[in-house]
């Protein structure tokens, strides 16, 4: 080394200058580290080695965060049962995610390399589709997406879906595709119930459609030959041929309600059951139906439970699967019929119907018999499906079982396997109530009397009912629609004894046409008629009201046997929770009041009433708000609290300003009703000068169970409830209006002998919809409600 | 006979505008001022040099016997090794003025 005195001038100076410019930039802050020349160790200095921490830190964080990431993609890629794969084009490399190997039911260490390697992995039939899938993409440079099966060591196929792009460099040469892969065997299989599901719905649709048109024809045919055979004498070789065309014609009703069976569309009244007590009975008659060659085994636990279904369907479903089971076994065999308690203990959706986990009762019949491929049993429950000959079989036999299992809310597994025989199970929930006492059927008089209001929108069914009931002494009163029934009900002097209506009908359904008929003639018996009961609401509403019901086609001597039965039966209320106030004139009288019509002059005093309002006003307490002699009095003095006072002034001012009238409906509710009543209020111009008319109808009544609190007659306490005159709903005093029924509940007013005093007030929506219709921001004519319920608000 | 008249031939005169730059930059691993002076060094050099230059940077926190060896005491320190003279530069660089003069270029 050479020592320092020895170097020239220049360096000398050179190296001062670079000492002076080093000290500067350590002054300005511009140096990181110090190094110590005697160890050669560099020092690092304190905000370097902050800055150096603080980045360290960081890459740690990031290290994290990326590793927290790929544990994230890893796990739904695990979860998602997808695996990344990548193709690289230019070396012929084939790489996949750790969590590719599993879908192809492989270990990590078994990865393909090249493309041949992961093709030989896929199915071969389709292994030309993914190899097009990939030159397309290739070619065309879009994404691919295909479907494919790919073969396990186990050699059991899967199903993929793949989906892949390519990437290119940037003079465009493909270098590499990636792409994902997805086990969708699961998705395949759902999708495959799925039709199979929506395929027996379409079909059960299709046959219900179809037996419903069919009923009503058969209807008629069935009656006409009834009513016609009495009259031909024995001899008359006419009176054969009309017991021919019956028997057809009952022939073919047999078949269209084992169609509606199969749609599930067949009215029927379950009934609590023993199991084994019903097998044993259908047993009884399979002896005689079973051919010598075929041995019968029945073998009923008698400890099984007990099941709600229809005694004969069951019969049916017994028969039907005895019957296929025989004529599986040409050469003989044995048929073995049992019965058993059986718990699921999870879910079981693999079969035809799906079973929930629970409690059943199944009756199985065991043939040994030919048994049947996959194929045979994926079609065997959908109507006119027969491996048997032309004529053998209908094809409806297990199609029935089918509908009437699904029917009874049960399931169906299926064990078969050609050569080795075949068992149907027919799992039923097993039901814990008391046992269905039986019936015994009473002899019926044949001639009755009486009305009988008939509505039916088909004209031949129509006639056919109407001649039938004629003919046994009915008088009948005959309506097409619901409109017609409502005229009658109201027009009609003397009784009606008897609502006859079909279920469904354009328009106006026969529940509506019941619930008016009712609302005008309460002590009304109604018998609802219907062959298709499609509507799952009415079949509820039907089987809760245990209401009396008549299914199509029906004879004569069926239609008139029910019509007595009804007739001396007590009428069935409509809705499940009436509570009517029984005697009460004041209620009858608010019910049935229809219009009440009042008319103002133009200094707004009343000059007339109808006679309804007389009724309505002296009921609805209206001594106490209007006193006696009101004509001639101002109706502001009429109306007490002040709300509804402006609501009528903005009203009515919008009435006399433009001269249309306003239309709303609102509600006034009693004790035992719930109205919403429709409000008119028109100009009308007259001989002494305009008047206003305000015209009140009922728009919708409803039963409720008598509500107390809206009762006068009951004491008050201090306590006061606001109470919206328009909706009447019930202010808890924080801003919420609730129905009475709620309130009632929520205040636990039930059984108080003292009830709160009730204020009359208005809520913030009936007052923005009012101050809306005052204003007139709404059309002529315009509408408003306030306070129309649902089923649901007002379910107590 | 080419060698020995190559080794005869005299040097060819050292000049900014031909002889290739050479440079090393002592740094602190990634410390600010070293980090400050790498990308304020390697923007101005291909700014004005591109394609015509070799710059090494070592890492005194892993290499320090080589700053030892060059005599470098601190860090950021840029060494121009040719054109000669070999001349140093210390700081940040943030100066382009004169860095650019110790480049050679005014």
């Amino acid at each position: 080394m050479k020592p320092p005195l020895r170097q020239s001038p220049s360096a000398l100076a050179q190296r001062l200058s670079e000492s002076e410019a080093t000290i500067q930039a350590l002054l300005a802050g511009q140096i990181d580290a110090v190094l110590d020349t005697s160890t050669g160790t560099p020092v690092l200095l304190a905000k370097a080695q902050a800055a150096l921490r603080r980045s360290e830190e960081q890459l740690q964080a990031q290290a994290i965060i990326a590793r927290e990431a790929a544990d994230r993609t890893q796990y739904a890629l695990t979860s998602a049962r997808m695996g990344i794969v990548e193709l690289d084009l230019v070396a012929d490399r084939f790489s996949w995610s750790p969590t590719t190997a599993a879908l192809h039911g492989l270990r990590p260490d078994q990865a393909p390399t090249t493309r041949e390697a992961y093709l030989s992995l896929i199915h071969r039939e389709d292994r030309q589709s993914v190899e097009s899938a990939i030159a397309r993409t290739i070619a065309d440079g879009q994404d691919h997406s295909t479907d494919f099966r790919v073969v396990w060591p186990d050699g059991s196929a899967h199903w993929m879906s793949g989906r892949g792009r390519v990437i290119r460099s940037a003079d465009g040469t493909p270098l590499r595709i990636v792409g994902v892969t997805m086990d969708i065997s699961e998705v395949r299989t759902l999708q495959a119930q799925l039709s199979q599901s929506q395929k027996m719905e379409a079909i059960g649709q299709l046959a219900g459609g179809i037996a419903h048109d069919f009923n009503n024809l058969l209807t008629v045919i069935l009656s006409y030959s009834e009513l016609l055979i009495p009259s031909l004498a024995p001899s008359d070789v006419r009176r054969d041929d009309l017991m021919e065309i019956r028997r057809a014609a009952e022939a073919a009703a047999a078949m269209t309600r084992q169609l509606l069976a199969f749609s599930r569309q067949e009215s029927a009244d379950p009934k609590v059951l023993a199991m084994d007590a019903v097998i044993a009975a259908g047993g009884k008659m399979l002896h005689r139906l079973i051919r010598e060659n075929v041995t019968l085994v029945m073998s009923l636990a008698p400890d099984t439970g007990r099941v709600r279904c229809v005694a004969s369907q069951m019969e049916q479903v017994l028969m039907n699967l005895a019957v296929n089971a025989q004529q599986a076994m040409p050469r003989g065999g044995s048929l073995t019929i049992s019965t058993e308690n059986v718990t699921l203990v999870e879910d079981d959706s693999s079969q035809f119907l799906p079973l929930a986990a629970g409690r059943y009762v199944a009756l199985r019949v065991t043939d040994t018999g030919k048994g049947m491929d996959d194929a045979t049993k994926s079609h065997i429950f959908e109507p006119f499906f027969t491996t048997k000959g032309v004529g053998e079989g209908t094809g409806l036999g297990l199609a029935t079982v089918y509908g009437i299992v699904k029917q009874s809310h049960g399931g169906i597994l299926v064990e078969s396997a050609v050569g080795s025989g075949t068992t149907f199970s027919v799992l039923l929930p097993r039901v814990d109530d008391a046992l269905h006492a039986t019936v015994v059927a009473d002899q019926v008089p044949r001639v009755g009397t009486g009305t009988v209001l008939l509505v039916e929108d088909d004209p031949a069914v129509r006639q056919i009912v109407l001649r039938t009931l004629q003919h046994y002494g009915y008088q009948v009163l005959e309506a097409s629609d619901g409109a017609a029934a409502r005229v009658i009900a109201l027009e009609h002097q003397g009784p009606i004894e008897l609502l006859m209506t079909d279920v469904i009908m354009p328009g106006v359904g026969g529940r509506e046409v019941a619930e008016m008929v009712r609302e005008l003639r309460p002590e009304t018996k109604v018998l609802f008629v219907s062959g298709y009961t499609d509507d799952a609401g009415l079949r509820t509403w039907v089987a809760a009201t245990k209401l009396d019901f008549l299914e199509k086609p029906f004879t004569p001597d069926a239609l008139i046997r029910k019509v007595q039965a009804v007739l001396a039966s007590q009428p069935v209320p409509l809705a499940a929770a009436v509570q009517t106030e029984a005697g009460s004139d004041r209620q009858r009288v608010m019910d049935q009041m229809s219009v009440v019509v009042y008319s103002l002059d133009a200094s707004d005093c009343i000059v007339g009433v109808n006679e309804a309002w007389v009724a309505s006003a002296e009921l609805n307490d209206g001594a106490a708000v209007l006193p006696p002699g009101i004509i001639g009095r101002s109706l502001w003095e009429c109306i007490v609290d002040s709300p509804t006072k402006a609501v009528y002034r903005g009203l009515l001012a919008r009435v006399r300003e433009r001269g249309e009238p306003v239309r709303f409906e609102f509600r006034c509710d009693t004790p035992a009703r719930r109205r919403l009543l429709e409000m008119r209020i028109a100009w009308t111009p007259s001989a002494a000068g305009p008047v206003v008319s305000f015209t009140t109808r009922p728009v919708r009544v409803e039963s409720r169970a008598s509500m107390a609190l809206l009762d006068t007659g009951t004491p008050r306490s201090s306590e006061v409830l606001v109470m919206c005159g328009w909706c009447k709903r019930i202010s808890d005093g924080r801003g919420n209006w609730e129905e009475v029924e709620v309130a009632v509940e929520r205040l636990q007013l039930v059984g108080r002998p003292i009830l709160p005093a009730i204020s009359h007030g208005m809520c913030e929506d009936c007052r923005h919809t009012m101050t809306a219709l005052m204003a007139g921001d709404t059309p002529p004519g315009t509408e408003a409600t306030l306070g129309a319920w649902t089923a649901s608000t007002v379910t107590p | 006979m080419r060698k020995r008249s190559a080794v005869r031939s005299p040097p060819a005169k050292a000049s900014p505008a031909t002889s290739r730059l050479r440079l090393r930059l002592y740094v602190a691993g990634g410390a600010p001022n070293s980090l400050a002076a790498t990308a304020n060094l390697t923007v101005l050099l291909d700014t004005h040099y591109a394609g015509a230059y070799t710059l090494e940077v070592v890492d005194v926190l892993t290499s320090p016997e080589k700053a030892v060896r060059d005599g470098v005491l601190v860090t950021p320190t840029l060494m121009k090794l040719a054109p000669s003279p070999i001349q140093r530069l210390v700081g940040n660089l943030s100066d382009s003025a004169r860095l650019l003069l110790l480049l050679g270029r005014p």
